[in-house]
């Protein structure tokens, strides 16, 4: 008896915090949704006169003033650049390391691309300039989806390695049998058995592109080569007071990638938890 | 011997792609940066003379240096530390078998960290702002004259507590995700087994949860160092490193001896030392957590 109502002051502890997290979390985010459909005077007299007025013309604004379009594919060129790249490379470079493994120096290699995990991107970022206007490639989408591939390598590699770890090797052995050469078994055999582990490389490295400020801010010099993160930053100085139109834009630019996530979601959860133990 | 020689070719035309990448874009800027620490480069034009060890012992005499690491290691701290805590602790009531719409509550906690960082810190911002948002109104109803008084961003220690509340308010969902994949691991004959010896729940948690989720209690820790140590959006956007220099961390330090300076060569050195703290830090840490980690 004693045992059973100890459980049930756990139960009702974890149903507290859950309901509390819950509404913290979705609160402000309310907020910003009725703020973007609202009136700037009137909300700026009474911020309950946004339950009252219906505006959806900040949206209109937003888009049309905001250069968003323009950010926005910006944005998706330089993700599907990328993308393509990690994915290639990523799974090229772990099916090595699998069949492979007899190579020493083939494990070398991966834990050298590893290293590149724990190198602050501040560090690299100013020569990195330098390299990419030499290359001519300074506000064009290429040069930024080359520096995204590169951050996001390894994290694509470490998640493809883990998977094809579990691999049975006799898989491959058996192909070659077949008369496969080796890229033929890796492009027709292993990896088509990845897909939730490019599901869940595109949303997280979509991901670091879509949310990403930095990056933009140091290696774009023209206003019209910005991603959306960064795009939204100047969007902010134009209408610094105009906080409706502001909420509209950020609004607009987060759906994409919401819908990105939840369309991919149980490839991602399921991808997540096979890579980020390994 | 020569299928030997045939075969280390295909498998280096397997693995060459990426490293030509992480060549180009990883390691020969990190190696030319390195050697940048060691110059007077200004930016602007291209020559730069060698001025040795100039800029670091120009960097180890400078407050503002020491005032930035104090900072980041401030935000890091609170950060790592609360952030681990709830996102365990949601982990664990999404393991409970009486929690109702747990697909909902998931998708809720996890939301925040699809979001970038300038939506997220500009939305707090509205929130917090003390003349004309969320806060203002509510200080205004309370009739509060002083509301500059009531102004968390303007001030140091509030503004750190803040940005890593924000921090903590945005991702402890998704360590909930990885720690939710640790919890599932764990075999659940273990608790039965530890109900017929009549283990209580805290002995169950401390002696067989947490030895077992090890694993993903390092890859969270690491996944948030490195994430916090090189934090710049959040400073930038909230409160630019002011007022003065007094929330500066060593991101936003690093920007501003490059861009706001034209020092590019004092900005290389202090990356330099970021780069080595991160490896540091990142080291002893999982030197640590690694330590504790037990094979089933």
């Amino acid at each position: 008896m004693k045992e059973m109502k100890r459980e049930n002051t756990g139960d009702v502890a974890e149903t507290v915090l859950c309901v509390i997290m819950a509404i913290i979390i979705i609160l402000p985010l309310c907020y910003v949704v009725i703020v973007s459909v609202s009136d700037q005077k009137a909300l700026n007299k009474n911020l309950l006169s946004c339950f009252v007025s219906f505006h959806p013309e900040n949206y209109v604004k937003a888009w049309t003033k905001g250069r968003i379009p323009r950010f926005i594919i910006n944005t998706a060129i330089i993700c599907v650049m990328t993308d393509a790249l990690v994915i290639a490379m990523g799974s090229m470079f772990a099916f090595a390391t699998r069949a492979y493994k007899c190579f020493k120096e083939i494990n070398m290699f991966y834990y050298i691309v590893m290293t590149g995990m724990f190198v602050p991107i501040q560090t690299i970022v100013l020569p990195l300039f330098k390299l990419i206007k030499s290359m001519g490639l300074l506000n064009k989408p290429l040069g930024l989806a080359f520096v995204y591939a590169g951050t996001n390598l390894p994290l694509s590699m470490m998640m493809f390695a883990g998977f094809y770890k579990s691999i049975p090797m006799d898989l491959i052995d058996a192909s070659s049998i077949d008369g496969c050469t080796p890229y033929r078994s890796f492009l027709s055999i292993v990896f088509p058995l990845t897909k939730t582990i490019v599901c869940t490389v595109v949303i997280l490295t979509s991901l670091n592109i879509w949310r990403d400020m930095f990056i933009p801010l140091m290696l774009t010099t023209d206003i019209k080569a910005r991603t959306i993160a960064y795009g939204l930053m100047s969007f902010v100085n134009e209408f610094s007071l105009d906080w409706t139109t502001m909420c509209a834009a950020m609004v607009m630019v987060t759906i994409p990638i919401i819908i990105l996530y939840l369309s991919l979601q149980e490839y991602f959860e399921s991808g997540a938890l096979a890579g980020a133990i390994k | 011997m020569k299928r030997s020689i045939q075969a280390r070719f295909v498998a280096y035309s397997f693995v060459l792609p990426a490293l030509v990448l992480f060549g180009t874009m990883i390691a020969y800027p990190l190696i030319i940066g390195v050697l940048y620490s060691f110059t007077d480069w200004t930016g602007i034009i291209d020559s730069f003379n060698f001025v040795g060890i100039k800029n670091y012992l120009r960097l180890f005499k400078d407050n503002t240096f020491y005032l930035a690491i104090g900072n980041t290691f401030y935000i890091t701290a609170v950060t790592v530390v609360f952030q681990n805590l709830l996102g365990l602790l949601l982990a664990i009531a999404m393991m409970s078998k009486r929690i109702k719409a747990k697909g909902f509550l998931k998708t809720t906690f996890f939301l925040p960290s699809l979001l970038s960082a300038v939506v997220v810190c500009y939305m707090w911002m509205y929130i917090l702002n003390v003349h004309v948002g969320l806060l203002g109104w509510f200080l205004r109803l309370a009739n509060v004259d002083r509301v500059t008084k009531y102004d968390m961003l303007i001030k140091r220690w509030p503004a750190l507590t803040i940005i890593a509340f924000i921090l903590v308010w945005q991702f402890s969902g998704y360590d909930m995700t990885i720690y939710i994949s640790g919890l599932e691991s764990i075999p659940t004959d273990l608790y039965e087994a530890a109900d017929l010896d009549g283990v209580s729940k805290y002995q169950k948690f401390f002696h067989i949860t947490l030895p077992l989720i090890m694993p993903s209690i390092t890859v969270n820790i690491f996944i948030n160092l490195i994430g916090c140590l090189k934090i710049f959006e959040q400073v930038y956007i909230l409160t630019k490193g002011g007022p003065g220099v007094s929330t500066t961390t060593i991101g936003v330090f690093i920007y501003n001896s490059a861009l706001s300076a034209n020092q590019y060569g004092y900005a290389t050195a202090i990356s330099t030392i970021l780069f080595i703290l991160v490896l540091i830090v990142t080291f002893l840490q999982v030197k640590v957590t690694r330590s504790r980690e037990v094979e089933l």
